[in-house]
C-alpha cells in the first residue's frame, strides 16, 4: 500500500541549500572586491547580525514584528476562510462581493496604509491591520475557488445517501476545499510578512521594518543587511510551517 | 436477503432551461428486476436515473419507488456513479461507511457492516487504502460496496463500468450478477454497451434522444445464472445483441 505518490516540494531540498551556499560564496567574493559600499562582504553582515542579536535589538524588533504578524494574520485566516466558504457556497454572497474581493486582491494595498494610519493612529495596530489587508483577500479567493471546484458527483453522491445542507458542507465542500484553503493560507502568510514589513516601514515606529528604515537612513549597511536577512529568514520559516501543516493535513494525496 | 421494491415512472417530463431532456416517459421496473436503460447520447438516460434517485425533480408526472412518491433522495435507493464519486481524502473503509454515517448508524455497527460489504465485493484487506492507490476497477468496487452497505431496495447504476478496461469489466459484471442474485435488489442500470445491456438485464429499455422517450422495450430471456455458463458464446446472446443494434442504429 506504500505506493509512492509524488507531491510538489514546498521546502528547501538539497539543491536549494546548495544554491544558497553558492550565492553566499559569490556574495562574499563580491564584497571583498569592494565594488560598492552597498555590497559588503557576507562575513561582515554576519558580524553585524550577531552584534544585533547580542544587544537585544533584533530580538526586540522581531518580537514586535511577530506579534503584529499574529495579530493581523490570525483574524485574516479565520475571517478569510469563513467568507471564502460563504462566497463559494452561496451565489448571492458571491455576486455581491466578488468584484470587491478581486479588485482588492490585485490592488496595490500599500496605498491603503495611510488610510489605516488615519483610522488607528500611528500605533502598532496599523501594522496588524496592514498584515490583515495584505493576507485576507488571497485567502478568501483561494477558499472560494476550492469550494466551487467541488466535484459535482460527490455532491450528488452525498445527497443520494441523505446528506442535508450541513452534512454537505462539513463532509463534502469543506474537505474538498481543504487543499485550496491551505494553499490560500500559505500564500496568505507570505503576503502577511510583506504586509508586516510594509506597515512597519510606513509608520516607522516599531519592529523590523522600523529598523530597516533606520539603518537605511543612517547608512549602516551591514546592519541593514542583517535585518533584511532576518526578515527573509522569518518569511522562509512561516512558509515552511505552512508547508508542514499542508503535508500533515493532506496525507491522502 | 433484502426486500426489493418496484419502481413506477408515470408520464415524466423534464426540461433543463430550453432543452427538453425527457418527454412523457412511463415505465415500470418490477421488484427485484434488473433493468437497463440504453440509448444514444442525449436520450436522457442519466437524467431519468437521477429522477428516480430524487436528485432531479420532475416537471410533470411522478416517480414512485415502492409506495413512496419521489420528491427527493430516499432511504430505499443507493447509487453507483460513472466516475466512482469516492471521497479522495478517506480510506476505503471510511468511504464505504459514508452512507451509513449519513443515516446515523452507530460507529461499531457501521464499521462491521462496511467490512462485510468490502469483503463482498472482493476488496478484503484494502480497508485502509486510499482511492488514489487503487485501480479504476477496484475504485468502482468501493463504490459498489458503499452502495450495498446501506442495504438498498433499489440500486441505481450510472454507467458504472464505462471507464474500466474490458477484462476487468467482464469480471466485475459477473461479480455484480452474483451479488444481485444473492441480494435480489431492484437494479436500474445505465450503459452505452449493447453486450453489457444484454448480458446483465432482464429487460432493456431503448430511449430515443432529444427529448428522451421510451422507444422500445427488449426482453432478455437468457437463462440465469449467466455468470457460470458461457452465455456470451451462445447464438441466442448474439441474436439479442444484434436485435438491440438494429434498434439503436435507426436512432442514430
Amino acid at each position: 500500500m506504500n505506493s509512492a505518490i509524488s507531491r510538489p516540494e514546498s521546502g528547501l531540498g538539497g539543491w536549494g541549500l546548495a544554491a544558497l551556499a553558492g550565492l553566499a560564496l559569490f556574495w562574499e567574493a563580491l564584497g571583498r572586491l569592494d565594488v560598492s559600499m552597498f555590497v559588503p562582504p557576507l562575513s561582515r553582515i554576519a558580524v553585524a547580525w550577531w552584534a544585533l542579536v547580542q544587544d537585544g535589538t533584533l530580538l526586540r524588533a522581531a518580537t514586535s514584528s511577530l506579534h503584529s504578524l499574529i495579530r493581523g494574520f490570525v483574524p485574516a485566516a479565520v475571517l478569510g476562510v469563513a467568507l471564502g466558504l460563504a462566497m463559494g457556497r452561496f451565489a448571492t454572497v458571491r455576486h455581491l462581493l466578488d468584484g470587491w474581493v478581486n479588485a482588492l486582491m490585485s490592488a496595490p494595498l500599500s496605498a491603503l496604509v495611510p488610510v489605516l494610519i488615519a483610522l488607528f493612529g500611528i500605533r502598532d495596530t496599523v501594522v496588524a491591520a496592514t498584515v490583515f489587508v495584505f493576507s485576507f483577500f488571497v485567502i478568501v479567493v483561494n477558499t472560494m475557488t476550492g469550494v466551487r471546484g467541488t466535484d459535482r458527483s460527490l455532491v450528488d453522491m452525498a445527497r443520494v445517501f441523505g446528506a442535508g445542507e450541513a452534512a454537505l458542507f462539513g463532509r463534502i465542500y469543506l474537505p474538498s476545499a481543504l487543499p485550496a484553503v491551505l494553499l490560500g493560507l500559505r500564500l496568505g502568510v507570505v503576503q502577511a510578512v510583506k504586509g508586516m514589513v510594509v506597515g512597519e516601514m510606513l509608520i516607522s515606529l516599531v519592529g523590523l521594518g522600523e529598523r530597516l528604515i533606520y539603518y537605511g537612513n543612517t547608512f549602516l549597511i551591514n546592519e541593514l543587511y542583517a535585518v533584511i536577512v532576518s526578515v527573509l529568514a522569518i518569511a522562509l520559516l512561516v512558509s515552511q510551517l505552512a508547508g508542514m501543516l499542508d503535508r500533515a493535513l493532506l496525507r491522502w494525496r | 436477503m433484502m426486500t426489493s421494491v418496484p419502481i413506477r415512472v408515470e408520464g415524466v417530463s423534464k426540461t433543463f432551461g430550453a432543452v427538453p431532456a425527457l418527454a412523457d416517459v412511463s415505465l415500470h421496473v418490477g421488484a427485484g428486476e434488473f433493468l437497463t436503460l440504453i440509448g444514444p447520447s442525449g436520450c436522457g438516460k442519466t437524467t431519468l436515473l437521477k429522477t428516480v434517485a430524487g436528485l432531479v425533480p420532475v416537471d410533470t408526472g411522478r416517480v414512485m419507488v415502492g409506495e413512496r412518491q419521489v420528491s427527493g433522495p430516499g432511504r430505499e435507493c443507493s447509487m453507483v456513479f460513472q466516475d466512482f464519486a469516492l471521497l479522495p481524502w478517506a480510506t476505503v473503509q471510511k468511504n464505504v461507511e459514508f452512507g451509513l454515517v449519513l443515516r446515523g448508524v452507530p460507529a461499531a455497527e457501521r464499521a462491521a457492516t462496511a467490512r462485510r460489504s468490502i469483503a463482498k465485493v472482493g476488496l478484503g484487506g484494502f480497508e485502509e487504502a486510499y482511492p488514489v492507490q487503487l485501480s479504476g476497477g477496484m475504485q468502482q468496487r468501493v463504490g459498489l460496496a458503499r452502495a450495498l452497505a446501506v442495504n438498498p431496495r433499489v440500486l441505481l447504476m450510472d454507467e458504472p463500468f464505462a471507464s474500466i478496461d474490458e477484462q476487468t469489466r467482464r469480471l466485475f459484471q459477473d461479480d455484480l450478477l452474483r451479488l444481485w442474485s444473492e441480494e435480489r435488489t431492484t437494479v436500474v442500470f445505465v450503459t452505452h454497451s449493447m453486450e453489457e445491456a444484454i448480458y446483465l438485464s432482464d429487460r432493456v429499455i431503448v430511449l430515443s434522444p432529444r427529448p428522451g422517450r421510451v422507444h422500445q422495450v427488449l426482453d432478455v430471456d437468457l437463462a440465469r445464472p449467466r455468470e457460470v455458463s458461457d452465455v456470451r458464446a451462445s447464438g441466442e446472446f448474439a441474436r439479442l445483441v444484434d436485435d438491440l443494434w438494429k434498434i439503436l442504429r435507426k436512432l442514430q
